[in-house]
């Protein structure tokens, strides 16, 4: 809870500094509020002293809207990854230098929602958190004004998301008229104790609600949004939707369907890996013939999105600690790639010939990162994949091949990029990277390479 | 004499529907825009009914919260609208296929 509210105070102050013109401020501002949040954050997981919000409805029945214990690794990584984001944004935001302080308010305004839709324990908090997180957003991927191509990705994303929350409403609304709560443990008790449940209203409100969930992470009958949006927005923003977003919708989807209804995964597990299945292939291949790589990284994002769906239709019991490992991974990678996508300015793979001779580091730093997205062994993404597979390999090894194939195409791409980067000819300016940006891909390398050779921090953690 | 609760389903769920076509059919952001609206209304009026049948507040505190969330909503996408409207001089989102594949 304290983090919470520190989050939006935080948000507001930075909002304040804008009011005032205190541009300068602003970043050292919210990096600094950001650590101190991170380390209360830290707290959490072993500490449950936490009754502020829990509502009393009687003496025995104590309700809690959320429970930020519950998901402590998702929580810490969303914190993480808006840190090294918001660092990033100290040259990303250059392109509205007259709004930067609205900018951090708004990110820090969207994290508030990832924060909560990972740990609601009621049905209200879900839909709230992915609001307060979503409607920030609309407004970021329409920041740049003069641009058309953030114009468009802006109303785009306004619209299908504005869509997308219909479906998941009303999908609430029939569970709620079947179960008569929005508590989740009186949901999960009527799923456990109607192992059959006859009623259609109930199984429509989980097919709607599915709809809802699936199309704000991206996959693949819902997945169309992404790449268009992903691609139009300014590349802070994208690595902003592609890591914290991505980690708070596969938080709520997680936690809604694994949890509070483990008990009826027999009725849509099959749904789910099919749609994982479709989500994989369809990323992995259409990310094949791209040509500017802010749109191959949006692929592959829906790539990942498949990847990362496998283990829900598994509905295993050690599920999540996987889910952490392979979304720290991924978010490391990704915010790794856009701070050299956000430093050279440039989308195109052509733009990315001759990297190294431009500047090594930016290079290197690109290369890491790719490698890792691809899942090539020393690095974090070898080890998320190979605990996801393992998890679900029991249950789906059909998927597990799936996966495995499509994994194989990705590496075409992502290597392509790194050929481009060493070995092809191209301009041979020299890029100045700013220091923060260098801080940013150090932390994400090294993140990668510690956690590819030490998973068992992140399981243990999580 | 009581109306039954199958009523209040079959009506929201035709608004809910008629929201759906409209967002999928028609071709103007405003429009567009209205047609979520009515999804959401239609999720209103199920989430209301649903409340007083089960003799439980909690459905009808969730829609004071889904029309709180919802005028947020229209907020920000009517700003981005006139945005889009300065640059493009439309509101026809068949014109806005700079982003494709």
């Amino acid at each position: 809870m304290k983090l919470l509210i520190g989050l939006s105070v935080l948000a507001v102050i930075t909002m304040m500094m804008g009011l005032f013109k205190s541009r300068k401020i602003v970043l050292p501002v919210v990096v600094l509020g950001l650590l101190g949040l991170l380390y209360i954050a830290s707290g959490y997981g072993c500490y449950c002293e936490d009754k502020m919000f829990g509502m009393y409805i009687n003496e025995h029945q104590f309700l809690k809207m959320f429970d930020i214990n519950k998901n402590s690794g998702l929580v810490g990584l969303i914190m993480i990854s808006g840190l090294l984001i918001t660092i990033l944004a100290h040259k990303g935001f250059n392109y509205t230098e007259n709004h930067r302080a609205d900018m951090h308010a708004l990110m820090l305004f969207s994290m508030c929602g990832a924060v909560i839709a990972v740990s609601y324990t009621n049905l209200l908090m879900l839909f709230l958190g992915i609001e307060i997180m979503s409607i920030p957003l609309y407004i970021m991927a329409g920041s740049n004004k003069h641009d058309s191509s953030s114009n468009e990705s802006g109303l785009k994303y306004f619209l299908l998301g504005a869509f997308a929350t219909g479906f998941l409403l009303f999908g609430l609304a029939l569970i709620y008229g079947a179960t008569g709560s929005f508590n989740v443990n009186q949901i999960y008790n009527y799923t456990h104790n109607q192992l059959n449940v006859s009623g259609g209203i109930f199984k429509m409100g989980i097919v709607f609600t599915m709809v809802g969930l699936v199309f704000k992470i991206g996959a693949a009958p819902f997945h169309f949004w992404t790449p268009d949006v992903y691609s139009g927005a300014p590349s802070i923003i994208t690595s902003f939707m592609s890591t914290v977003v991505k980690i708070a919708g596969f938080g709520a989807l997680i936690f809604f369907f694994n949890g509070v209804l483990h008990p009826m995964g027999a009725e849509w597990g099959k749904t789910f890996a099919i749609i994982s299945a479709a989500t994989m292939i369809l990323g992995n291949v259409t990310a094949v013939y791209q040509i500017s790589l802010k749109r191959m990284l949006a692929w592959s994002s829906v790539a990942h999105a498949g990847y990362l769906l496998m283990t829900v239709a598994a509905n295993g019991n050690n599920v999540p600690k996987a889910v952490v490992l392979y979304l720290a991974a991924y978010s490391l990678a990704s915010i790794a790639t856009f701070a050299v996508l956000i430093t050279t300015g440039k989308e195109n793979f052509e733009d990315y010939n001759g990297l190294g001779k431009r500047n090594k580091w930016l290079a290197i730093g690109l290369t890491i990162s790719l490698l890792s997205l691809a899942g090539v062994p020393p690095l974090a993404g070898f080890m998320g994949k190979y605990y996801l597979f393992t998890t679900v390999y029991e249950q789906y090894p059909w998927l597990v091949i799936v996966a495995i194939c499509t994994s194989a195409i990705s590496i075409y791409y992502y290597l392509k990029t790194i050929i481009a980067a060493w070995f092809k000819k191209g301009s041979e300016d020299a890029i100045q990277v700013p220091l923060s940006t260098v801080f940013v891909i150090l932390v994400c390398i090294l993140g990668l390479i510690a956690l590819g050779l030490m998973p068992q921090v992140v399981l243990d953690l999580a | 004499m009581k109306v039954p609760i199958e009523h209040y389903i079959l009506l929201s769920t035709v608004l809910f529907c008629i929201g759906v076509m409209g967002v999928l059919l028609r071709r103007n952001a405003i429009i567009l825009l209205m047609c979520v609206e009515i999804m959401l209304n239609a999720v209103n009026l199920l989430m209301a009914s649903f409340s007083t049948y089960h003799g439980d507040a909690a459905g009808q505190i969730f829609v004071f919260f889904i029309m709180v969330v919802a005028a947020a909503e229209v907020a920000v996408g009517l700003a981005l609208i006139v945005m889009i409207y300065r640059n493009f001089k439309t509101t026809d989102i068949n014109l806005f296929n700079k982003l494709k594949w």
